[in-house]
């Protein structure tokens, strides 16, 4: 029975990593609920460094139906965003870029929206306030033509760029992101995938869910600075590779910013990382943070939803030292 | 049952004595033979024999002394049977020999006859001769203690040439002849020692031979209460003390005289002047079938006992993880690195088991390896490895793994100059010191033609003293 589901899992495990079907983001592995942006008026210690959260998706190259970037609940009010009272009023823009540079520009590869992150040919943009219209609803971008992206040679792919601001108020907006080829449902394109180089989330309140973002280990890197803020202290985030079983690093508190250092194995060089979250029995609601690792020169590392080479998982190595 | 086993223990305890040297055979040297008395035979470098003769080298006999005695010469011997004396030179009216020489046969020492002022009868004495590189032997010089009122007699040179034992009847003697040992230091011989009790006797104690091992061995009709005239003993000098000498058994000894005796350096040929089957003294060959040891090797033992860790787990956080090693899906030992004795030869699967105490649930095993434990294929020996001298010891060959190996028979060599065949022996150190005990076993003669196989292996065993 155990070899069974052992053979069950394995199976969906393949599928899962190796077909990489599906582009929602936040994605199903990732297991957190929803990406977070706070209106920019809003205070540092509610999570948010920055206001601001962008992502990447690569359309591979030979793939040439149009596609949608879905948001889900791209507004700000209702259940799920985050109120700072007393009344929602909080608008948030949602601009997607094409284009040559939107994804190559330096600035567009850093984790503060700070110089040409805007860079690339503004596709489509749209603002949301509050607005029971789209509250727990899904709004659609496009369609897009997979050429309207810049290409990268590096993934064999188009890349699109989306920017979420929150350009006023001070409530926290959850959202998620689905790439499509509709613009009504959820439908994936083969071989796609996400990325981004700061992920700012919102934690699951239960404490038995386990979130987990994968950034990806580039050849060359020697050691990782892994950055959180505004962790609040609530439980551990350990870095798990297929060369370390679970290391914890030092977590943040409120409003700051803690940094840890991880000396990259060559076993881990070209495979991704598992940053596992774990809130602590002492509940924290509605926590949000922000996490972001740079190389050894400072360069940000890319955190894939669908995480490149799969799931790791650390494989020992059993030594038998005989005692006479 | 204790009480058979007990007699069976004291039984082979007493038998003991007598079961060391049936490993030799002992055949006369027909072509030395002439049928009077020859003796003290030892090789040359060339692979000849060197001893002494009463016969001249046509066959016959010697001229004899003053008491009618037949004169003994040197003579050698060579490979092709061609008989001659040793150095013409040396032939005198006198008695000459034997002889020994130093390991690079550079050096000789000989007993001769010679005369000396105020003595009525011409007294033995030693004298040495260096080899040049003609192959001459040059630099004749008497011993310094050479004495008219004593006989030196029958010399033995150490490997090196700087220890010289012999045999003399000095007045201060324990009576009779003596084994007397001097030292070379700075070119000049020390005043002979006396080996005292535990070698010498009221009787008389000749022909020393001190073997490349250390052992000396000599003739002496005094130790066993005379109840064979002259057996051959041998004794060794460790911690400053000559050890009680020990009687060699059949067929090194016989119930005839039994003199001088030679051995090579792994005490698988010799050469042994007796009487036995003979009214006259005989030189006889020793020989054994031990067949040689090739290249033996190390005895691996084969461990049981073992550390199993993750190599790669270079950060263990208990309070994230709990870990566990389960073998063969039966067996489970807490913690990431354990040590645990396998009971047996097998095939052991060893798991990792990871608890993650933060998500409540065993990961997925991930680090597994076999082992597989088996005996090394070799002949085994099962022996205490510190022994005590003079208390009889089993040696046991039958933990020996040699699959597919018809092993036949098993030989012993244990590195004191003794040998057994069998699987399990019983075997007496005497002395104090590290033995290379080595173990053969060789497979069975299919034919006349075939040369059976053998594997060997070795250890070394530890000798104490009793109550060391």
């Amino acid at each position: 029975m155990r070899t069974v589901n052992r053979f069950i899992y394995t199976f969906i495990f393949l599928i899962i990593s190796t077909l990489g079907f599906s582009q929602p983001v936040p994605n199903v592995e990732e297991n957190i609920p929803f990406l977070m942006t706070f209106g920019m008026e809003g205070e540092t210690d509610w999570g948010d460094d920055d206001f601001s959260q962008t992502f990447f998706f690569q359309i591979p190259k030979d793939y040439d139906q149009p596609f949608f970037i879905r948001v889900f609940d791209p507004d700000t009010g209702g259940e799920i965003d985050e109120l700072s009272p007393p009344s929602f009023n909080t608008r948030s823009v949602y601009e997607v870029f094409g284009g040559e540079g939107n994804w190559s520009d330096p600035a567009a590869q850093e984790t503060s929206p700070v110089g040409n992150y805007k860079s690339g040919t503004l596709l489509a943009t749209r603002a949301f306030g509050e607005n029971p219209r789209y509250d727990n609803q899904w709004f659609s971008f496009g369609p897009f033509n997979p050429a309207q992206g810049e290409y990268a040679e590096e993934f064999d792919s188009y890349i699109f760029k989306i920017i979420c601001e929150g350009v006023s108020g001070d409530d926290g907006n959850m959202y998620r992101y689905y790439l499509s080829t509709s613009s009504t449902e959820n439908r994936p394109i083969e071989d796609a995938n996400a990325f981004a180089y700061e992920y700012s989330f919102r934690m699951h309140n239960e404490v038995e869910e386990v979130a987990h973002i994968y950034p990806y280990i580039e050849d060359g890197t020697v050691s990782v600075q892994i950055r959180n803020f505004d962790w609040d202290w609530d439980g551990s985030i350990v870095v798990i590779s297929v060369a370390r079983q679970g290391r914890e690093v030092e977590i943040s508190g409120e409003d700051v910013w803690a940094r840890d250092e991880l000396r990259v194995q060559d076993e881990e060089v070209k495979t991704s990382m598992d940053f596992r979250f774990v809130k602590s029995k002492n509940l924290v609601r509605n926590n949000n943070v922000v996490v972001n690792v740079r190389n050894q020169f400072g360069d940000a590392l890319r955190f894939f939803t669908i995480p490149i080479g799969g799931v790791p998982k650390y494989k020992g190595e059993v030594e038998f030292i005989p005692i006479e | 049952m204790k009480r058979a086993i007990l007699a069976i223990w004291t039984f082979l305890v007493l038998l003991l004595p007598a079961v060391s040297q049936d490993y030799y055979k002992v055949s006369k040297q027909s072509r030395i033979s002439t049928g009077l008395n020859e003796a003290g035979a030892i090789p040359f470098e060339d692979g000849g024999i060197v001893y002494i003769t009463e016969s001249t080298s046509v066959g016959a006999s010697s001229p004899t002394d003053a008491q009618g005695r037949r004169l003994f010469t040197i003579f050698y011997m060579g490979k092709n049977g061609q008989k001659k004396p040793f150095r013409e030179e040396l032939v005198s009216q006198k008695h000459e020999g034997p002889v020994s020489f130093s390991g690079d046969f550079n050096t000789m020492v000989f007993c001769q006859q010679r005369p000396s002022a105020g003595s009525r009868v011409d007294p033995l004495g030693l004298y040495f001769a260096d080899r040049n590189e003609a192959g001459d032997w040059v630099n004749e010089r008497a011993f310094e203690f050479n004495s008219p009122d004593a006989w030196l007699f029958s010399p033995s040179l150490s490997q090196d040439g700087r220890v010289l034992y012999f045999s003399a009847n000095f007045m201060d003697g324990l009576g009779g002849f003596d084994i007397y040992r001097s030292k070379l230091k700075g070119g000049v011989w020390s005043t002979p020692e006396n080996l005292g009790p535990n070698v010498n006797s009221e009787g008389d104690e000749l022909y020393p031979f001190i073997h490349p091992s250390g052992k000396l061995y000599f003739s002496s009709d005094g130790r066993d209460d005379n109840k064979a005239g002259y057996d051959i003993f041998e004794t060794a000098f460790m911690g400053g003390v000559w050890f009680e000498a020990i009687k060699l058994s059949t067929p090194i000894n016989s119930l005839s005289d039994d003199y001088q005796l030679w051995f090579g350096e792994n005490f698988k040929e010799g050469y042994l002047t007796s009487n036995r089957r003979s009214r006259s003294k005989e030189i006889f060959e020793i020989n054994t079938d031990i067949p040689e040891f090739v290249a033996p090797e190390p005895i691996k033992k084969t461990p049981f006992r073992y550390q199993i860790k993750d190599r790669k787990l270079d950060t263990v956080d208990t309070n994230l993880f709990r870990y566990s090693w389960v073998i063969n899906d039966t067996l489970e030992l807490p913690g990431h690195e354990v040590i645990y004795q396998f009971p047996d030869t097998g095939v052991y699967r060893c798991e990792l088991h990871v608890f993650d105490l933060q998500l409540d649930t065993l990961l997925d095993p991930e680090t597994v390896k076999t082992l597989t434990i088996r005996f090394k294929e070799q002949a085994v020996i099962s022996c205490p490895d510190t022994i005590t001298a003079g208390v009889p010891v089993e040696f046991d060959g039958t933990r020996t793994y040699l699959p597919g190996f018809d092993d036949y028979s098993y030989i012993w060599d244990y590195g004191d100059g003794s040998f057994g065949q069998g699987k399990q022996t019983i075997h007496t150190y005497y002395y104090p010191g590290r033995y290379k005990v080595t173990l053969g076993v060789q497979e069975r003669q299919q034919n006349r033609r075939d040369t059976p196989e053998m594997k060997s292996n070795f250890k070394y065993v530890v000798v104490i003293k009793s109550g060391q």
